[in-house]
């Protein structure tokens, strides 16, 4: 095994593990928290698939921003330590279930597809690249998620406003 | 690969985007009518003295405006703009069209309804333009990356819409419900592209199609890439089995925004599935007007046992219903069954009949919704034990009320009965008889539910009662003429049929 590779298998081992983890724990900070280390393992991933810009963004918005916003979010509405999240054995078997039949579905559709495979490429940056088709033939999309996050603000004030207003009488 | 910026490609990259801007005018109008909301709400209307008004004159104004804009651009050619990103053609433009009428019929329910509160418009204005514009683009979208994102665009649009009344417990639910079963949706939806691109290494539908014709994949990856994408945008438009967050979510609602659930979303939907499949799906070597099929596997089976399912499934669900909001919730996927029916058949005239139905179902289901809402303000309640002997006190409205039941049932001569004509002439050309029967069957169920409403309506005697309100003038005179629509156009016309037929073409980038 080469060098990378193990690397690489640790990385899984990682994400995996404290994926299954998040999912599995009855305590929801430490959930949130074992949730940062699944994200930097898939930033990690990110790299081994030489995209380095994704990884950074993976690293900056969902391990740096959005775990952050989570802990923030959990620690402030329960108040009193020990949420307990219920996780019943009986109620799993049939998520179990469809999870596997789901599983050998994926695993059986992509183990005989003919990938569109592409050669491993040395790394480079792709920030440029990804610049030059937001500005070029991917503006359109761009330009939507402009649209789309000034609608969506303003339904979170809302959203929030509102909340508040009602604790408040 | 890494590209080097080549300022000549550049420029030629700008001067494609200016002319593509060119050709999405009703898309920047209904974006600028989202800023105008913003920029009025802040400078004209002030403090705590917000009146009903200003706001819906803007909002009928964009509207109004950008339909002028889609109907100048309706006979245009069919073409891809930018790149192949989204395309213009006489589909596109239909449901346009559509989409901007329910947003009109939305604003005058609004005006009449005192479930939202008039200081709470202008963010409730901004989210309904917002997602209209989000259907408009899932409309045109040819590419994995727009469908996406104009898909979040209306679902995120909706979540805020369906809790938006302060206080009430049940809104909140209903919107709790829909953001988490519709980030599921989303994810799957996601999931189906990522196997797309996987095997074809574009994110272009009409280069994806190529692709596939090309190296002809292995059928069991494609199969679970479409279930995967049909089951995330089934959820979008609650077909069965993907239907169980419709009636609560109905419910809780505003009943104005429930009234537009029912229709824009929906229509937006449809014409994104049929678009999807065609340009996907269909043989690009064939000539237009026919459409063949990759082989191997059996869609229109797939899509037809959806449709027999759902609108079933829809039909049995409405019988019991007490409340008039689920009892229409559970008629919406009623309907999609026989939208779905049309879908199975991938033909053009399948096509057509997709266009019939959803312009029948506009002016129906939200006739209904005005008539809903009108009585919600007189009576207080939504139950339909409160709907008794109703004809004597609003009889014009009760009258409209039974034209659109009439319709909404299928009954000639209707705009409902056309509708459902193309969708079983189609079926049946094809030869699908399992189900045409399935679907006449359903059709009489459909006559019960909806006949218990209008003999509720004239039949029972009025009880005595606090009435807590007076039925808004507007309403009388918009569901009146809504029902004249229905029953003028339900006779074939050769003005509609060929608007209709020609709205069927399709830009498939051959």
């Amino acid at each position: 095994m080469s060098f990378e590779a193990s690397i690489w298998y640790l990385v899984a081992l990682l994400t995996l593990g404290t994926g299954a983890y998040v999912v599995f724990t009855r305590n929801i900070v430490r959930a949130a928290f074992a949730l940062v280390f699944t994200f930097l393992g898939v930033a990690a991933m990110y790299v081994f698939l030489r995209a380095d810009f994704l990884a950074a963004a993976q690293l900056l918005i969902y391990g740096g921003g959005i775990t952050v916003l989570l802990l923030f979010g959990v620690m402030l509405t329960h108040r009193h330590e020990g949420m307990e999240l219920k996780l019943d054995p009986l109620k799993a078997l049939p998520a179990v279930a469809i999870a596997g039949g789901f599983f050998v579905a994926i695993w059986s559709a992509a183990r005989r597809a003919d990938w569109d495979l592409v050669a491993p490429v040395e790394p480079v940056g792709t920030s440029e690249a990804i610049g030059s088709a937001i500005m070029t033939t991917h503006l359109l999309p761009f330009e939507e998620i402009s649209v789309l996050l000034l609608v969506v603000l303003i339904g979170a004030l809302f959203v929030a406003r509102r909340s508040g207003e009602e604790e408040g009488s | 690969m890494p590209h080097s910026i080549d300022s000549l490609s550049f420029e030629a990259s700008t001067a494609a985007t200016i002319e593509s801007l060119g050709q999405i005018v009703p898309e920047l109008i209904v974006t600028c009518t989202v800023l105008a909301i913003v920029l009025v709400d802040l400078f004209f209307i002030r403090g705590k003295g917000k009146r009903q008004g200003p706001l819906e004159m803007v909002v009928l104004a964009g509207m109004g405006a950008a339909l002028i804009a889609t109907w100048a651009g309706f006979a245009g050619e069919p073409r891809a703009v930018f790149g192949t990103m989204m395309v213009v053609d006489p589909f596109s433009s239909f449901f346009d069209a559509v989409f901007l009428l329910a947003t009109v019929l939305f604003v005058f329910s609004t005006m009449m309804s005192n479930e939202i509160a008039v200081a709470d418009r202008s963010e409730y204005y901004t989210l309904a333009v917002g997602s209209v514009l989000g259907m408009m683009l899932m409309a045109s979208s040819t590419d994995m990356v727009s469908i996406f994102i104009s898909v979040e665009f209306v679902s995120l649009a909706s979540y805020v819409m369906a809790g938006f009344v302060r206080g009430d417990r049940r809104s909140s639910e209903a919107s709790l419900k829909y953001v988490l079963y519709g980030s599921v949706s989303s994810a799957v939806l996601l999931f189906g592209f990522s196997y797309l691109y996987g095997l074809t290494g574009t994110t272009s539908l009409i280069e994806a199609n190529q692709v596939l014709y090309a190296s002809n994949p292995y059928p069991l990856a494609l199969l679970f890439a479409l279930v995967l994408v049909i089951a995330g945008l089934g959820f979008k438009i609650a077909c069965v089995p993907f239907h169980f967050w419709a009636p609560d979510v109905y419910e809780g609602a505003p009943t104005p925004v429930t009234a537009f659930f029912t229709v824009a979303p929906k229509a937006a939907g449809f014409a994104l599935l049929s678009r999807f499949l065609v340009t996907l799906l269909s043989n690009p070597s064939t000539s237009p007007g026919f459409w063949t099929f990759l082989g191997s596997l059996d869609w229109p089976l797939l899509v037809g046992i959806l449709a027999a399912g759902t609108m079933t499934l829809g039909n049995f669900g409405a019988l019991r219903q007490t409340n008039m909001k689920r009892l229409l919730a559970y008629s919406s996927i009623a309907h999609v069954g026989f939208v779905l029916m049309a879908v199975s058949t991938l033909s053009p005239e399948g096509l057509h009949a997709i266009i019939v139905y959803m312009a029948a179902y506009l002016v129906m289901n939200l006739g209904a919704f005005l008539v809903v809402i009108a009585i919600r303000e007189r009576t207080g309640s939504v139950d339909l034990r409160d709907y008794d002997g109703l004809a004597n006190d609003a009889p014009m409205l009760v009258v409209a009320m039974v034209v659109f039941l009439y319709s909404l049932t299928g009954l000639p001569p209707s705009l409902g009965f056309l509708g459902k004509y193309y969708v079983f002439a189609e079926t049946i050309r094809q030869e699908i008889w399992w189900l045409a029967a399935i679907g006449a069957v359903n059709s009489v169920i459909a006559l019960y539910y909806y006949f218990r409403v209008a003999k509720a309506l004239v039949f029972r005697p009025l009880r005595e009662r606090q009435w807590t309100g007076a039925i808004p003038e507007l309403a009388t005179s918009l569901s009146v003429a809504l029902a004249a629509v229905t029953l003028v156009f339900g006779v074939p016309w050769g003005a509609f049929e060929k608007v209709t037929t020609y709205s069927a073409t399709l830009f498939l980038g051959r």
